[in-house]
């Protein structure tokens, strides 16, 4: 959606300045290249924890070498228990990552067939009551009674991810469908004798999976984050595995005492990988108003 | 018109059931044993037996949903597994600890959130809207922890400004005498400034939180929201008329207001399911890090108690909001009393040519 005819002057309060071409504010080329960056660390991350070299093991503390601060041995640090900071903050990556975006997958391949078939009927009507009362409920607490009711593997966590964020999926892709079921293209469709399915994802949602391809980056990004929260509450994966948010809440005893490096490197490592995909979100966006600009 | 409301409320009641049967199941249905939980791995079978009968799990599955229900509507949430206070008068002491930091709070999100984002919009295309759009990504990439600890760390830490993140009440204030149950508003009863004032400057890094967190969202809501009706014909026309700066902008706010509100409302719901966190790093004797506390020893009663309040408050906010913005927009007025079944679904070939002719 593009912002068109701002007047350009006013009696009253100057709304100035021209639409641009683009909405933003860095230029193309150099958010190409920002785009290949974020790519890079989303794929980049994982991969490293997988197959790179970790300086020191991730999992054995050192008790000579309790809370100290960055230096050439230890790159990040070391945290309370003794253990690299670095090699944490990597290794973690390789659980983090995979886990939110299963989770985003999964949420995905339930929530828009969901969405697209949601659109009449009593079954439909049924499906988005549930979805409301779901919504009415607070969310960090239904992945936190999931998670600790099944036990608290990585499963756990990614089925209480996207069971959280899967009704997004549904309204989205239902709002896509009520609008474009009414289009010429569905209607001969549906005059030629289409199945219904075919309906949904042949024309209906090949219309629609920009928006909702941009909404699961986001949703990914999202659940970095919760997951991140869950495991700084304490719920989720078991205490000797590393995660971002484990990590920080062991490192916050530190950062109150001025001992920062065990929980900034962690976060800074989350942030960067939600801003990734952030970043990615925004270049699918751009990418797709492109392509209808050109229809 | 009323009607309408009525209508609202009927299905805000039925949804209230809906959630009451949810946590219900929630709880039931999932794998994991409480009686387990309580007494640990190596309890003998004849322990667990009589744990599952004092609780009353041993009776049949409807039975105890029933008996949850006559129990609920009564107003009776159960007993605590493990400390066996009364979950409801629990839920009736902690929430004022959690609203006494999120409603400040929430008010900071939409100061903030309305002038930023006014601003923001009114400079479409320029530096300041460049600024904001950038920081709002900035704020809306961290999650809610890591603003916490960042603000604990800058104000704590190094400025020394705040105080420690030790909860409400200092080991030095004398808690007031017990009169509504609620610290804060108890002091204030009895006129313990001190109290008082020790306990606002506790709150201040919370509600900054809260604050920051739920500003991004919100400013970047007002933006759009605004951007779209200063475009539009009408705005251009109050313009052209030259009516004072001041009056358009209320034009304008007007068009988006039950945009904002509904918003503001969500938000409300998600701070307040939220609350869990910020009061797990400020050690905050709210609501929500009791039942954290609750769903991490597995204590059944608690997790229902605490998805059923928050359910029902967040249900109670949209009726509110629906009959608000009906009352303040006509045009939702007419369209949704008189508001024409739209029934086109997939349609059959016949179906389509029947409604086509």
């Amino acid at each position: 959606m593009s912002i068109q005819g701002l007047p350009r002057t006013s009696p009253g309060l100057r709304v100035t300045g021209w639409p641009r071409r683009s909405r933003n504010f860095l230029t193309n080329k150099s958010s190409t290249v920002l785009t290949a960056i974020a790519v890079a660390v989303i794929v980049g991350l994982p991969l490293l924890a997988l197959f790179a070299p970790l300086p020191h093991d991730p999992f054995r503390p050192d008790t000579n070498a309790i809370g100290i601060a960055p230096n050439g041995i230890h790159w990040f640090g070391t945290d309370g228990n003794g253990m690299d900071v670095f090699s944490r903050t990597i290794e973690a990556a390789k659980l983090d990552l995979p886990i939110a975006l299963a989770a985003t997958a999964l949420s995905l391949v339930v929530g828009v067939p969901l969405g697209l078939f949601a659109t009449s009927g009593r079954i439909g009507d049924a499906i988005m009551r549930v979805i409301d009362a779901f919504a009415a409920l607070p969310i960090i607490v239904i992945a936190v009674v999931s998670i600790k009711l099944m036990g608290g593997g990585a499963t756990d966590v990614i089925l209480a991810i996207a069971v959280v964020a899967a009704p997004r999926f549904v309204r989205l892709s239902r709002a896509s469908a009520m609008t474009l079921r009414s289009a010429r293209y569905v209607e001969a469709a549906a005059a030629i004798g289409c199945s219904p399915v075919r309906i949904a994802f042949n024309h209906i949602f090949r219309n629609a999976y920009g928006v909702v391809l941009v909404q699961a980056t986001l949703t990914a990004a999202n659940a970095l984050g919760t997951i991140a929260a869950l495991n700084f509450l304490g719920v989720g994966v078991k205490p000797p595995t590393p995660t971002w948010g484990a990590m920080i809440n062991d490192g916050v005893s530190m950062l109150i005492r001025g001992e920062w490096w065990a929980a900034a490197f962690p976060t800074a490592a989350m942030l960067l990988a939600i801003a990734s995909l952030n970043v990615i979100a925004g270049a699918v966006e751009n990418k797709i108003e492109r392509v209808e600009r050109v229809r | 018109m009323i009607r309408y409301i009525i209508s609202r409320i009927a299905i805000a009641a039925l949804l209230l059931f809906g959630l009451v049967t949810l946590s219900f199941g929630l709880v039931s249905l999932l794998p994991g044993d409480p009686a387990v939980a309580l007494l640990g791995e190596y309890a003998t079978p004849a322990d667990i037996a009589r744990i599952n009968s004092q609780l009353g799990l041993d009776k049949p599955f409807w039975e105890r949903y029933f008996d949850y229900i006559g129990n609920t509507v009564s107003g009776d949430l159960g007993k605590s597994f493990f400390t066996g206070s009364p979950v409801s008068s629990e839920i009736l002491t902690r929430l004022p600890n959690t609203l006494i930091y999120l409603v400040p709070g929430l008010l900071l999100a939409l100061l903030i959130g309305m002038g930023m984002g006014t601003w923001a919009a009114y400079r479409y295309g320029r530096a300041a809207d460049k600024t904001f759009t950038a920081g709002v990504s900035v704020l809306m990439a961290m999650p809610e922890f890591v603003l916490a600890l960042l603000l604990l760390f800058i104000f704590y830490q190094q400025l020394h400004i705040a105080p420690a993140p030790l909860g409400m009440l200092s080991s030095v204030d004398i808690p007031p005498p017990r009169v509504t149950g609620s610290v804060a508003l108890d002091a204030v009863i009895a006129g313990k400034w001190t109290t008082v004032s020790s306990i606002l400057s506790r709150a201040a890094l919370p509600i900054v939180t809260i604050g920051l967190f739920f500003a991004a969202p919100f400013g970047k809501t007002v933006r759009t929201g605004l951007l779209q009706v200063l475009n539009s014909p009408q705005i251009e026309f109050a313009r052209a008329c030259g009516l004072r700066p001041m009056q358009v902008f209320r034009y304008a706010l007007s068009d988006v207001r039950g945009a904002l509100m509904t918003y503001m409302v969500l938000l409300f719901a998600a701070a307040l399911s939220g609350a869990a966190i910020v009061e797990s790093v400020f050690a905050w004797p709210g609501v929500g890090g009791w039942s954290l506390d609750g769903v991490l020893k597995g204590d059944v009663p608690v997790i229902q108690g605490f998805v059923l309040i928050m359910g029902a408050t967040s249900l109670i906010g949209y009726v509110l909001l629906d009959t608000l913005i009906t009352l303040l927009d006509p045009r939702t007025r007419n369209t949704v009393l008189h508001a024409k079944k739209w029934h086109f679904g997939l349609r059959s070939p016949r179906q389509a040519a029947t409604t086509r002719a």
